[in-house]
């Protein structure tokens, strides 16, 4: 009976207890409920567990795994006061008052919830032209004039913009973020969907991007869908809808309207 | 030696207490950790497992055994008639019969996994000990892993009140 010449490396010695090799524990831990509260509260058994549960390469790992990030719950907005209301089960349901922010608000209240996505909340000021860009969990806020243009928009998106190889949305706080903002216009005969881009990167609006409408009195009022690379918009007529597709956001700027026909 | 038994291939597993196990190339291959080895070397001789005794071990084999594709001469009656739904099912209820052991022993079948490689023992393994401890309460955790609480108070509850939302 031959005898193997070479082993695979590092065959892991027998350890007291499983829980005591690090790599065993990373195997563990990494099926937890993707729901950030059980990770934060594993990791004050000890502090080896709260070192590997903040180690970003076992987070990118975690967060692959489970690969769809987790709905914390929903947020209302209310004259001036967004508030979050966590729908986790007991014992790891947000309470109530946490991620709630107030803004600023004279008289009439103009600023609307439009968008939520990879961590962050998006509001839009349609008088004012501008938005803001919250994180309600490390509650950085950013407000941004969005270029003149831009005079009756309905709705906008925010996205993650990390392009790091390996990064998987969940925790994008650290990351840097889009935001999209569309608008229609219409003159004589034509009319036109435009669009502008927003890098926190650069912190710059790109050019307009526009698209010609096949029919007048279209409106872009719902919120944009992110699917895959493409940004999608569903356009209301008087009619019917169709569908506008904004083709990968992190990459290229190309518009392009799907018309899925009035009906 | 490896040897040839009904046109399936052959391979030798041996424990470190000595014990020696003949087990089909595809089951052991279950193991990437074993494919690797049989893969960029020749696989004519015993393979001996390191730190996986003789009783852990053949629970491994078990599970392979279980999971192994069936294709081929190797179960295709039942691949042929059952369909893969029903199988999974199947799998399914025999993974929760396998995985009802003491705490050691899911311990060391952890590691046999890890260190096997075995994805789908891994994550029954893992999965079961996590589903086991994740609802319950620090203290109930530290004791069920004897594992103790190294933080001083005070930086328990910093971090309590840095993450206060997620703490009740």
């Amino acid at each position: 009976m031959g005898r193997r010449r070479r082993q695979p490396s590092s065959p892991s010695p027998a350890a007291e207890h499983p829980l005591e090799d690090d790599d065993l524990l990373r195997e563990i831990l990494l099926r937890l409920p993707p729901q950030p509260p059980y990770l934060l509260r594993a990791s004050l058994v000890a502090k080896r567990w709260q070192h590997i549960a903040t180690e970003p390469k076992f987070l990118r790992r975690f967060r692959i795994h489970h690969r769809k990030p987790p709905l914390l719950g929903d947020f209302s907005y209310e004259y001036g006061r967004l508030s979050f209301r966590s729908t986790l089960d007991l014992p790891y349901r947000i309470p109530p008052g946490h991620f709630s922010l107030q803004l600023q608000v004279h008289g009439r209240d103009p600023w609307r919830l439009v968008d939520c996505r990879h961590g962050s909340v998006l509001l839009l000021n349609r008088e004012r032209r501008q938005v803001i860009v919250w994180d309600p969990v490390t509650g950085d806020r950013s407000l941004l004039s969005v270029p003149t243009e831009f005079e009756d928009m309905h709705t906008a998106a925010v996205l993650c913009a990390a392009g790091e190889q390996g990064h998987a949305h969940g925790a994008c706080h650290s990351s840097p973020f889009k935001v999209v903002v569309v608008d229609s216009y219409e003159h004589d005969n034509e009319a036109v969907a435009f669009t502008s881009v927003y890098c926190s990167e650069t912190g710059v609006w790109s050019d307009l991007l526009s698209t010609p409408l096949p029919y007048r009195g279209i409106t872009v009022v719902n919120a944009g869908t992110l699917v895959g690379n493409t940004l999608h918009w569903l356009l209301k007529m008087h009619s019917g809808i169709s569908r506008w597709e904004w083709v990968d956001p992190a990459l290229a700027l190309d518009p392009a309207l799907v018309a899925s026909g009035p009906t | 030696m490896a040897t040839r038994e009904a046109g399936k291939k052959m391979i030798m597993l041996k424990s470190p207490d000595g014990m020696e196990f003949e087990v089909e190339e595809a089951v052991a291959m279950e193991s990437q950790t074993i494919r690797k080895m049989i893969e960029d070397d020749c696989a004519d001789t015993a393979i001996l497992i390191p730190n996986i005794n003789s009783k852990i071990l053949s629970r491994v084999i078990e599970y392979c055994n279980k999971h192994v594709p069936t294709t081929g001469a190797t179960g295709a009656a039942a691949s042929d008639t059952v369909a893969p739904a029903a199988l999974a099912e199947d799998l399914k209820i025999w993974d929760a019969e396998f995985i009802k052991v003491n705490r050691a022993t899911r311990f060391d079948l952890i590691q046999a996994a890890s260190y096997l490689n075995i994805k789908g023992l891994l994550d029954l393994t893992s999965q079961t000990t996590i589903d086991t401890i994740s609802d319950n309460s620090l203290e109930e955790i530290r004791s069920f892993l004897s594992t103790k609480n190294d933080y001083l108070p005070e930086e328990e509850q910093t971090i309590r009140r840095e993450n206060q939302w997620a703490f009740q």
